[in-house]
């Protein structure tokens, strides 16, 4: 159950984005870094507010930070 | 992973019941079997302990890192509580429901407080062991 069937590129964005730290990205979300943390690593589905909200820092569309994969059978 | 200073927070509480209440609980099953008396102060005074020891480690914390202190609980925070309660909830539950049994049995108000209070702390202890599993593999 752990891991979640959404992935993201937050870690990518965050390099390409002058290598933003995870405590800045979750500063300007308001969110902790540790949460910012869980988000990358797959253990948390944000809220789509905040979904929106990391879109929107990295002005990108929210398909290009979070790709849902259907589940292997 | 770092620990934010909620799920340390959860750490230090689940660390003090089983050191706090453990042994009180030791206790009173001896005092069922006879072989020992726990008085009623021990109970209150461990109750202050647990608090006092719960204040001054969650200082100590906090000085560590100030800034995870003072950040408000995020969505995440929030869910994991929320889903940690709800697992507790069924555990006091079942621990009401437990106590109310044993009053089929000839027992004192005394026995029947434990059992109460064990419910509790079981409770509890489920709680802040349901958040640190929360936290540690996501969900």
């Amino acid at each position: 159950m752990g891991r979640c069937a959404i992935r993201n590129k937050i870690r990518e964005l965050r390099f390409n984005q002058a290598e933003m730290t995870q405590q800045e990205l979750a500063d300007r979300i308001g969110v902790t870094r540790q949460t910012v943390n869980a988000i990358e690593l797959g253990k948390y589905s944000p809220s789509l507010e905040v979904a929106f909200q990391i879109a929107a820092v990295f002005n990108v569309p929210l398909d290009q930070v979070f790709q849902y994969e259907k589940a292997r059978k | 992973m770092e620990m934010s200073f909620r799920e340390k927070s959860a750490w230090i509480s689940l660390m003090l019941i089983v050191l706090v209440f453990g042994p009180y609980f030791w206790l009173v099953g001896r005092s069922f079997a006879g072989q020992t008396h726990v008085h009623g102060g021990t109970q209150f005074a461990l109750i202050l302990l647990f608090v006092v020891l719960e204040i001054v480690l969650h200082i100590a914390v906090a000085i560590q890192s100030p800034r995870d202190a003072e950040a408000p609980s995020d969505e995440r925070d929030n869910l994991i509580d929320l889903r940690a309660t709800r697992v507790a909830f069924y555990v006091l539950f079942g621990g009401a429901l437990i106590s109310i049994f044993t009053l089929h049995f000839p027992v004192n108000v005394w026995t029947l407080s434990q059992f109460v209070l064990f419910s509790i702390v079981v409770a509890e202890l489920v709680k802040f062991g349901s958040q640190i599993v929360f936290y540690r593999r996501g969900f």
